[in-house]
């Protein structure tokens, strides 16, 4: 016979799971009335070998566990598995790193708005606002026109809607 | 420009209206078919009760409507219990049914529905298959504190069950496993042909949880708590965890699953095999 707790233990610990799972009306559901009964029935009336009662006891013990255990897994559940795919910024914080949030470097005169046309300058590896890298390079001398400008400059566009 | 951007919306809003009429009603059908764990439906009752029906029967009501199985029949059980339990279960759903808490329901519906139509040699058989690879038997070499920890923990189980039923398992570190002699397996198999089609589904699913026959009737039988038990099945995990530390997210969620779930098939087989003896002997007293 495995060694478990007492039947008093496991009685209120049911109890407690009872109410856990029902709130503050627990004593008048199904569950509670019949626990409360076999627990009445099965008390050790004296010191004879009652297989019943060891029965009862590890039965209500395993219920214990099947209560306490679905509970605890639903609580991880809801914490770690429950709202779906984590977003870039939380995937990134659980290593410890974070998300460029504050532009900075050459380049990055002014961090884009929504509709602006993103661009990757090749030169400087950054990402370059498309108007802005055009009138730069109008302020340099260079007559480049647009086109020319982003056939020279890119690899990759990016448009931010 | 304009005019595009009208076509663009002619377009989506045929495809919406389209949307509305259609796929909605395959949608309901497909969900009516195979309503999976996946699909989360609300919960579409207030009061849970149980009543005895015909031959004695238990029922589950939610409000006025009786439950019933996936596969259409109504739901019964055979003790009242059994049908506590299951009424339990649904009482504790909050806004969304999660049928994946629902253990004891998923046991109730798989003896009801048989959806692998399998009789009880089958499933005999099925469960007897762990016993050529059951956990508890296969050994490691190195690394030296894991070979001990087996040796100490496991042996204890293996010799108890050889005691109790009288028979000879053994363990085994080659890769074939222990050679388990025909006349272990006939013994087991003339043991589990006691057991009734419900206590057997209910086994099955506890061995195919621990992955072991012999942690399995050590549990049934109550040498072993559901605690230990699962504890025995995840040593080598466990051993790794006191070495390498604890993740919650996985070690903690795969240990409260395990443990519900074989708690939930140890109580299926208790309440649905021996309960009604025993409740005659406690109203005797």
């Amino acid at each position: 016979m495995a060694a478990l707790s007492s039947p008093l233990r496991v009685c209120r610990g049911i109890l407690k799971e009872l109410r856990a799972i029902q709130g503050p009306s627990y004593k008048q559901s199904l569950a509670y009335n019949y626990v409360m009964d076999q627990f009445r029935k099965n008390k050790v009336t004296g010191e004879r070998y009652c297989r019943a009662q060891q029965e009862a006891h590890h039965a209500s013990h395993t219920y214990l566990c099947l209560l306490s255990s679905t509970r605890n897994h639903l609580a991880l559940h809801n914490l770690y598995h429950g709202k779906g795919e984590r977003s870039p910024e939380e995937v990134a914080n659980l290593v410890g790193l974070r998300l460029p949030t504050q532009p900075g470097g050459k380049g990055w005169e002014k961090a884009w708005q929504t509709g602006d046309c993103v661009i990757m300058d090749c030169f400087e590896g950054t990402p370059v606002v498309l108007s802005q890298l055009c009138s730069r390079r109008k302020g340099e001398g260079h007559d480049y026109d647009l086109i020319g400008s982003v056939f020279e400059a890119t690899v990759k566009i990016q448009v931010m809607i | 420009m304009f005019r595009s951007l009208v076509r663009l919306q002619s377009q989506f809003g045929n495809a919406l209206f389209l949307s509305k009429v259609c796929p909605r009603s395959q949608q309901s059908r497909f969900a009516l078919k195979y309503s999976t764990a996946a699909a989360e439906r609300k919960r579409f009752y207030q009061d849970v009760s149980i009543s005895q029906g015909e031959g004695g029967l238990y029922e589950i009501n939610l409000d006025r409507r009786k439950l019933k199985t996936p596969g259409g029949k109504l739901f019964t059980v055979p003790n009242e219990a059994l049908a506590i339990a299951v009424a339990t279960e649904w009482d504790a759903q909050r806004e969304t049914l999660k049928f994946y808490t629902m253990h004891m329901t998923t046991l109730c519906n798989t003896a009801l529905d048989n959806p692998t139509e399998r009789n009880k040699d089958q499933m005999i058989n099925a469960a007897l298959k762990f016993l050529e690879t059951d956990t508890v038997c296969y050994r490691v070499d190195e690394p030296h504190g894991l070979v001990e920890l087996q040796k100490n923990e496991w042996d204890p189980v293996l010799h108890w069950i050889e005691n109790r039923y009288n028979v000879t398992i053994g363990s085994s570190s080659s890769i074939l496993g222990p050679e388990i002699p025909e006349a272990t397996r006939d013994t087991f198999r003339q043991h589990l042909n006691s057991y009734n089609f419900w206590s057997l589904t209910g086994l099955e699913y506890v061995i195919t949880q621990l992955k072991s026959v012999v942690l399995s009737l050590g549990m049934i039988d109550r040498h072993l708590s559901v605690e230990q038990a699962v504890l025995l099945s995840r040593l080598e995990e466990e051993y790794q965890i006191r070495r390498w530390g604890n993740v919650e997210w996985a070690h903690d969620y795969d240990m409260y699953e395990l443990r519900a779930r074989t708690a939930a098939g140890a109580l299926f087989v208790h309440l649905s095999s021996e309960s009604s003896t025993v409740k005659r002997k406690l109203l005797q007293d």
